[in-house]
């Protein structure tokens, strides 16, 4: 209990200084998707996605800006209900599409977004 | 033939993965539904080319690496750059990369992925997918490398989730050294490899 009250605790301090989201549905399946720059003495990215329900899976991709160089990871980097990517770099700009999948069908539309700081 | 299937069971200490050595995994399959093949060839959106590899409603291991084969050539061709690693559950993972400011060249490794693998790379997703209970394993071992390097409480929950959640509030008190994060990236890359996870450990160009 102490350690989950740590960590909301934590992370209430760690708000990202560039964040973005969007929720959607199809098909009967919702999720939501994100993207954040967080930055301390490191910068530290994450794009990820979430099955709020009804989806077979999510299947995304994240394109991240570093150094003058564009790294697209993906698409496709799990077939579980939360995935991400961790990036540990100075990211300047990172953006996530990500496909919420039916389950046993093909996935639905894609729903892009990005961040930069 | 290895098809594919899924359930649970008990927690391992090894993967269980039947042809660990990437020279094998010719074996792996998957075979769609009739429903869906269907689906599949009535879709404008997906190549021909995925397409004929599906014809047979089943997705082979050298389909689908003959797939990935060319889309890193056409990711090339167009000027990107694309590195390949083959785990051992026979899955590649694949990072591309180009200039920052050549969009142009961006779209082309998009149109490349789109055109040669995007449809058959979900299904084999499908088929080299990790048991619920092979990623407890894992993160059980992940929790013990850095509990072996003086990392404070892990999770124990034995999801992936709460590892990302973990190194974020490191990173928010300031203790994420460079040091820090080179004995974190040692363990995931070592559990990541050994279980056949994707992407679980975070991504450095160092």
């Amino acid at each position: 209990m102490l350690l989950a009250v740590g960590i909301v605790a934590a992370l209430a301090t760690a708000l990202p200084v560039a964040a973005n989201s969007v929720q959607s549905t199809t098909g009967g399946c919702t999720g939501v998707g994100h993207s954040y720059i967080l930055t301390s003495s490191w910068s530290f990215t994450e794009t990820d996605a979430s099955d709020f329900g009804g989806c077979g899976y999510v299947f995304s991709q994240g394109t991240f800006i570093i150094g003058g160089n564009a790294y697209q990871i993906g698409p496709g980097w799990g077939t579980g209900p939360l995935q991400g990517v961790d990036v540990f770099e100075n990211v300047s700009s990172v953006s996530g599409v990500h496909n919420l999948c039916n389950a046993g069908g093909p996935c639905g539309s894609s729903n892009p977004w990005g961040t930069s700081d | 033939m290895l098809w594919a299937s899924c359930g649970g069971g008990t927690p391992s200490k090894e993967p269980d993965i039947a042809s660990p050595a990437p020279a094998q995994h010719g074996g792996l399959a998957i075979r769609i539904s009739p429903e869906r093949a269907a689906q599949v060839q009535a879709d404008d959106t997906i190549s021909a080319v995925q397409k004929r590899a599906l014809e047979d409603a089943e997705l082979t291991f050298a389909e689908y690496e003959s797939a990935v084969l060319e889309a890193a050539e056409c990711i090339r061709a167009s000027g990107g750059e694309v590195t390949l690693e083959l785990n051992v559950r026979g899955r590649y993972k694949y990072i591309t990369s180009y200039p920052a400011e050549r969009n142009d060249v961006g779209q082309a490794v998009s149109d490349c992925i789109r055109d040669h693998l995007s449809v058959l790379e979900q299904l084999w997703a499908e088929v080299t997918a990790v048991p619920e209970h092979e990623v407890e394993a894992a993160m059980e071992e992940m929790r013990s490398c850095l509990v072996q390097r003086d990392f404070f409480d892990p999770p124990t929950s034995g999801k992936q989730e709460d590892f990302r959640l973990y190194i974020r509030t490191l990173n928010s008190r300031g203790e994420f050294t460079e040091e820090r994060m080179g004995e974190y990236l040692e363990c995931a890359r070592q559990v990541e490899d050994k279980w056949g996870l994707s992407y679980f450990a975070p991504i450095t160009t160092r």
